[in-house]
Parts: C-alpha cells; structure tokens; sequence
C-alpha cells in the first residue's frame, strides 16, 4: 500500500517507563494500510529544528479506531520535543513506510518466537497479534538492561503469549541476556521463527545463534534515517549480493527493510 | 494564470520547480506524495560510468536547520539508471535531467556520449565537486582549469543542454562560473553543499564514516541566495538556483537573485510533497502581484 502524507491528532502519550513513552495517534487512513513491522516518519514539530522526520516503528494498529500507538524512547533532541507533546496536537506524519515481518504460511508449521532487546519490543507486539488471530500466539523472549526497560509484557500476556524476561541485573526474570533465554530452546518440538528485534550486539548475537542452529529468523534493523521513501540513500545496510564475484551490496533500510530475512544480512565485523 | 514556463539553457519546463540530486530519487519514491507531471523538471540521482556502493554507514547526520550526508554516490551505473528507472519516467510529461559524476575528464566525456544517444533523457547536469583520481583527488570543481575541461568533455560529446552544477567549497565562485560558461555550458545549477562534519564528543568519534560531508537544508540558504547573486551578474546562462529552499518565499528571493529555475533538495526530506506546495506558491504570488510572465522576476534584484 502506498504511504500516505498527513497529520495524525495525538490522543493520548503517557511516559510508561523513565524515559520511555507510549503514544496514541488519530490517524484513519495510516491505520488502515499499516501492516506489522513497518513504520512511519514523524515530525515533532513543524519548525526548521529539529529538521527530520523521526522514524518510529508502529507499536499497535487499530484499522477500526483509526488509531496508531507508537513506543518510543525519549533520548535525542527530537524525542526530546515529541515527548512533551499533549493530546490535541497535530503533529505531520508519513507512512506506512517498508517492509515489515513476514508471516509464514499456516501449512509450515512455524512457532512464532519474538527475541526483543529493550526497546526492540516495540514492533513485535502487532505482529504477536497477528500470530495471536491465527491462534498462535507463541513465545517471547524479552531481555533487557534492567526492569526498568522492561515495558508492555501485559500486551503479550493478553494475546496469550509465553513471555520469558531475562534482565541483566537480575532485577526481572532470569538473570543474563536474551541469548541465554534463547539457549534453552523453549519451544520444545515446535519450529522455531524468530523474529529480532534490538540492539545491533544482541541482533548479531542472535543471528549468529540461529545459524549456527539452523533456526529460522527475521531481523528488523535500524539506521540513522532521513526521507524513510528510498530516495536519500542514508540508511543502507549491507546485504548478500544476488551477482556474482561480490560479496554484498547496499540495501535500503527504509524501503528494502526495515525487516530482512537473517540469511540476507551482512555485518561489519 | 500567470505564465511560469521557462528556458534553460535550451531545456524547455513548464514552471520552474525541479528537484536537487539525490534528493528525489529516481522520481518514482515521491509518486505517492506529488504529481510528478506538474514539475517543472525532475532530476534524478547522481551517476556514474560503472555501479557504485557509496559510503560506510553512518551517512547522514542532522544540524540546526540543516544535515550532512555523505552517500558518496551510490548509484546503479548509467547502464542501470537506463534500464531500470528511467523506463517508467517515460510515461511522464517531464522532462528528465540526468546528474553525472566522473573519476577522470574523460569519464565524463563518455557518460555525456551514452546520455547523448538515450531517448527519454532532456539534458544533463555535471556535478564536478568529485575527485580527480588522476590529479591527486583535488575536486574538479575547485581549479577553474580543471572545471572548464570537464565541461568541455560533455560539451563535445552532446548537443543536449548542459548545465554545470557549481561547488560553494571554492574562494570565488564567480571565477568559475565563468571558466565552465567559457567552456562550453548552457546553464549553471548552484549551489551544491558546503563541506562540513560533525563530532560526538561521548565517543571521540566524526559522527559521518566519511569524517567530512555535505552541508544542506535552510541553514545554507543566505550563502546560496548570495552566490545566486552572485554569478547573475558574473555571466550570462540561465540559472538553477538551490540551496536550503523550503517554501514558495524561499523560491521568489532566489528566482529574484537570478535564478531562472530552482530546485528543492533537502525540504523533500522533511515535506514530501515540498515541491508541489512551493509550485502552488510560486503560482499564488504571481497572481497576488500582479505577475504575467515569470520572466517578469528573475534577477529582479538587479534592476
């Protein structure tokens, strides 16, 4: 579907964790194209500075409210701004943008898994609900700094979600990282489909992991954004190279992704 | 309905708005947002003789009112840009404007010579802020010599309208505007980015892998306008002018400097349907002052 130009009415945003909000935007038509995974470009205000649109990946949609939640942490100038936005504001809005996750057909047999690293949960809780309509809910595997960045589990829980916490201080849950969740394999005889969502050491760790074990896997990446339509060219990341003789090629972030299957990516050692 | 079409350097458009380089894409990225036959022009990513993959990642970093980006041209090729993206221009009533980079005069000789025998491709744009791999990676567009060869090496390989796209990295920008005119070009684009960088004082670190990148967007816009000014006076071609352009009043000073078209480059960044906003202002103001002929404005200023 083709993204749209225009200006979401923010409902409601409420700060869920220091430094962490959840807002709910009025925003029909966006709604009701965007899929799971994908994102939309959002200015904080309507000045010349900040000057970019931010990308923020769609958290919940609601194509009959006509509502958009987006998860957000507040940690740079222009989430900084957006933060302090109050219900009523408009605020201009284009999307939805990329290609989000892919769900897989019935017939594979496929256990959905959501790996997340903090704020990589964000994405993860549309697609558990589009899994959770095809009564396959499946499994979370949530790590994160502390409990303080654990955040939106009851969602999880709601769709009937296994979710499993790992917290490196052993404030929640297990005491360790994602990966030490992932060690156990808690999907029993099932096969698995993850889907990675995190910062850039915990997506390596994991795709590393799944490889190594064969595990089917989906990874949502992120880079520094500017148009979010493939036009500018800032965001690529590189991916294994479909000609011959070369090892991999720039793709767009914004356009070709945000979501990649595992075996397309390429990291910089 | 006032009379907005222009001519530059022969290339014919309907009104004066086009678009930056590398700022547009191949065109087709903005489609959902604008009408892509109401624009004046459309030109399309900066390219090179053979496919490149640009620049490490981070790219791009954002400034007050303004950003930097080093992409370093990152494009399929001309035999790519031919077969792949500008197909699907060719159902559009606007002409297409072609932006090359070259490594050596002669590349640019050669790219000029495939672009002169390619339907579908109304003209081109030189941009020659790139290094010359054969003089020691000094941009061609900072030595008045160098500049001119380079336009002379399109100029003899197309009759299509040549406009050269000027670097405002250079002492005096008028020498050469005058140097490329000399040589061969029908129009000039200007500015291309003011060379900058920025640092993140957490980690030490340039925050663009490339260390220096391209400064653009409004914050740019005073130094472009005064080039514009500038160079008006200095020669005698029509005008692309650009810089930091993000609304119709924008547009007016710089078609009021001289320029005879404008681009928006930055602004498609923050408002996707920039360009067609500035075209309606550019229409509004006309009829609001009375303005039958955009001729009427450009280099205003000056007289």
């Amino acid at each position: 579907m083709e993204p749209l130009l225009t200006k979401a009415v923010l409902l409601d945003q409420e700060q869920i964790q220091p430094g962490f909000f959840r807002m709910i935007l009025s925003v029909p038509e966006v709604a009701r194209r965007a899929e799971p995974g994908q994102f939309v470009q959002i200015r904080v205000n309507n000045g010349l500075d900040p000057l970019l649109p931010r990308p923020i990946s769609l958290h919940d949609i609601d194509p009959l409210k006509g509502t958009i939640t987006l998860l957000y942490h507040s940690a740079g100038k222009g989430t900084r701004i957006l933060a302090t936005a109050a219900a009523g504001q408009e605020l201009p809005l284009w999307g939805p943008l990329g290609k989000g996750w892919k769900m897989t057909e019935p017939e594979e047999n496929y256990l959905p898994v959501y790996v997340a690293g903090g704020i990589g949960i964000a994405p993860l809780l549309p697609l558990a609900a589009a899994w959770s309509r095809r009564e396959e809910p499946g499994i979370l595997l949530y790590g994160a700094r502390s409990t303080g960045q654990v955040m939106t589990v009851e969602g999880f829980k709601d769709l009937g979600v296994d979710v499993q916490v790992a917290t490196e201080d052993g404030s929640l849950g297990m005491t360790g990282r994602v990966t030490d969740l992932l060690e156990r394999s808690p999907w029993g005889e099932r096969r698995p489909l993850l889907y990675v969502c995190g910062p850039k050491p915990m997506l390596k760790a994991v795709h590393k992991m799944a490889e190594s074990k064969g595990w089917a896997c989906q990874i949502s990446l992120e880079e520094r954004m500017c148009c979010g339509l493939g036009a500018c060219l800032s965001c690529v990341c590189k991916t294994k190279a479909k000609a011959a003789g070369k090892a991999w090629t720039h793709s767009k972030v914004c356009t070709d992704g945000p979501v990649f299957w595992s075996g397309e990516v390429v990291w910089d050692e | 309905m006032s009379n907005l079409s222009v001519n530059l350097g022969g290339l014919l458009m309907k009104n004066p708005v086009t678009t930056a380089s590398g700022t547009f894409g191949f065109g087709l990225e903005f489609a959902p947002f604008v009408d892509l036959n109401r624009l004046g022009a459309i030109v399309v990513k900066g390219t090179t003789l053979a496919p490149r993959e640009g620049n490490p990642t981070p790219r791009m970093a954002e400034t007050p009112a303004g950003m930097l980006n080093a992409i370093g041209l990152q494009n399929p090729g001309i035999q790519g840009l031919i077969e792949e993206h500008l197909p699907p221009l060719q159902s559009i009533n606007t002409p297409v404007i072609v932006n090359i980079s070259g490594n050596t005069v002669e590349e640019y000789g050669q790219l000029a010579e495939i672009i002169e025998r390619t339907e579908g491709i109304a003209a081109i744009e030189v941009n020659i802020s790139c290094p010359n791999v054969k003089q020691g990676g000094i941009q061609f567009g900072t030595i008045p010599a160098s500049a001119a060869a380079v336009t002379r090496s399109v100029r003899e390989n197309t009759k299509k309208p040549v406009i050269v796209k000027l670097s405002p990295n250079v002492t005096d920008i008028t020498e050469m505007a005058k140097a490329v005119v000399d040589a061969g070009a029908d129009a000039l684009a200007l500015i291309n980015t003011l060379l900058g960088m920025a640092i993140d004082i957490r980690t030490r670190r340039p925050v663009i892998a490339n260390v220096f990148a391209g400064l653009s967007g409004p914050a740019v816009k005073p130094v472009a306008l005064r080039m514009v000014y500038q160079v008006y006076k200095a020669v005698s071609v029509p005008l692309l002018g650009m810089g930091g352009i993000s609304n119709a009043d924008d547009a007016i000073e710089f078609i009021m400097a001289g320029a005879t078209s404008i681009a928006v480059g930055t602004t498609n960044f923050t408002n996707p349907r920039a360009t067609m906003d500035i075209l309606e202002g550019i229409e509004a103001f006309c009829l609001r002052e009375g303005v039958r002929d955009i001729s009427e404005i450009i280099g205003a200023v000056h007289r």
